[in-house]
């Protein structure tokens, strides 16, 4: 596998001889023409990036067909939370299915998918989470086919291991 | 009980009280996570391993010997430069007439910009889709940013240095500059009855002069910059780190018991300053004896 990282390293930005810092560094060496593709972990694809005026107008987004790595936001509570059962609270109001619909609005929130299972809900925010999808219009990434694609985020053990091997075995 | 023995205790309290909470307090709870004092995640035995995996273990070593060279490479440089230049714009401003003193003000506008902002001016410059490459395209010289040459985020340093020498240089000429003032103009004028050059007066009168000056600037500035975070932070590549960017890399690691080896590293860098100190102190006695 290391291998391969390394063959790869010709077709990177600097010849994979450093990395942008993030993904805004990244948007900006996208928007200089540095390099030929951005990133971006919205469903609703190019479109925010191009309004916050960090890519140009002419950008446009694909998905993966597979192996699309995502995830969901989400809270956690520290094990020694002095006030664990308050927070519980706000956990279930953040997965409320209004909540939730008013989430995936860039306006309303932070733009993205949402995270609870549509067949679990109700009618009423079912209808209500739809309503909102509809209103991202066509910009959006269709949700049945980013959930056939995707695949998590790895465990966070392996996150640190493969992190140092990567510097030890590709970066340097 | 008489005030006056009092006096100088109460009146060193409020300092005395900031360094040994604040510095103390924090050195010595640092001292304990690296020994591996983390009650948190159940770590309450203490030991030397987390130094011993930084100087010689399989998955840090490599990067603290690195680190540690890049980080002298750094500190080194930008002393070195800084001091040189510091000292050359300092004597072209003293032989400019008292009214046009704008360079005397343009050498100390700088002081009080954050080291933050002069990573980020130096980023805006240098980079290769900074203002520089933005005008060799302009000018028709480059085609492509890629065509600009690798200024920051190299792996050698330049762009922190060049970030660090725009910072450091007017600190140190500042200094010299007023000791430079306050000398008088008699014993170079004296040199040069005696038929020496530019040169010659330049390498045996006023150097030797401002040479204390220079020398605990640059020593500030050396100190400093060895432990300072923020520009190579910005300005530096993924491999090597510098000393004080690896710390805070292994402090916010996902894997919590990376922080023993960060903090352990902290010590090493706190060890380093004082050891740099203390001999620059020590050298410093001895040549104040030698000439007295």
């Amino acid at each position: 596998m290391w291998d391969l990282l390394n063959a790869w390293k010709p077709y990177l930005w600097r010849n994979g001889e450093t990395y942008p810092a993030n993904v805004n560094e990244l948007h900006q060496l996208f928007a200089n023409g540095e390099v030929d593709f951005t990133i971006t972990q919205a469903p609703a694809g190019a479109g925010p990036a191009i309004s916050a005026g960090l890519i140009p107008d002419t950008s446009r987004a694909f998905a993966l067909q597979e192996y699309l790595i995502g995830d969901y936001n989400y809270v956690a509570i520290p094990f020694n939370a002095s006030h664990k059962a308050a927070a519980l609270v706000l956990a279930n109001l953040l997965l409320r299915p209004d909540r939730q619909a008013g989430h995936i609005l860039p306006e309303t929130g932070f733009g993205l998918g949402y995270a609870i299972d549509l067949n679990r809900v109700s009618y009423e925010g079912r209808a209500l989470l739809e309503a909102s999808l509809e209103q991202l219009g066509d910009v959006g990434a269709d949700a049945s086919l980013l959930a056939e694609a995707l695949v998590p985020d790895m465990a966070p053990q392996a996150q640190s291991i493969i992190e140092a091997d990567w510097e030890a075995k590709v970066l340097r | 009980m008489r005030w006056e023995r009092w006096r100088v205790p109460v009146m060193l309290a409020p300092a005395a009280f900031v360094l040994v909470i604040l510095f103390g307090g924090g050195l010595i709870y640092g001292l304990l996570q690296s020994f591996g004092w983390q009650p948190l995640i159940g770590s309450t035995r203490l030991s030397l391993s987390s130094y011993a995996n930084i100087l010689a273990g399989e998955r840090y070593s490599q990067q603290f010997w690195t680190g540690l060279l890049l980080t002298i490479w750094i500190s080194l440089a930008s002393t070195t430069v800084s001091a040189i230049l510091a000292v050359a714009v300092a004597l072209a401003i003293r032989g400019l007439p008292r009214r046009r003193r704008l360079s005397a003000f343009l050498l100390q506008f700088n002081l009080p910009i954050p080291h933050v902002v002069a990573a980020i001016g130096v980023l805006f410059v240098l980079s290769q889709s900074g203002l520089l490459s933005r005008l060799g395209a302009q000018m028709g010289l480059l085609h492509t940013p890629a065509q600009f040459p690798v200024l920051v985020r190299d792996r050698y340093g330049l762009g922190i240095i060049a970030a660090y020498v725009w910072k450091e240089l007017p600190f140190i000429g500042v200094i010299v500059l007023a000791v430079l003032e306050s000398l008088s103009q008699d014993y170079e004028d004296s040199a040069r009855t005696l038929g020496a050059g530019a040169w010659q007066r330049f390498r045996h009168v006023t150097l030797p002069l401002i040479t204390p000056a220079l020398v605990s600037s640059s020593m500030i500035v050396f100190a400093f910059v060895f432990g300072a975070y923020q520009i190579p932070e910005i300005l530096g590549v993924r491999y090597p780190r510098t000393l004080s960017v690896l710390a805070l890399r292994f402090f916010l690691d996902a894997d919590l018991s990376a922080r023993a080896e960060a903090m352990a590293m902290s010590m090493i860098i706190s060890a380093a300053v004082t050891i740099i100190m203390a001999v620059y102190r020590w050298a410093s006695s001895r040549g104040d004896m030698r000439s007295a």
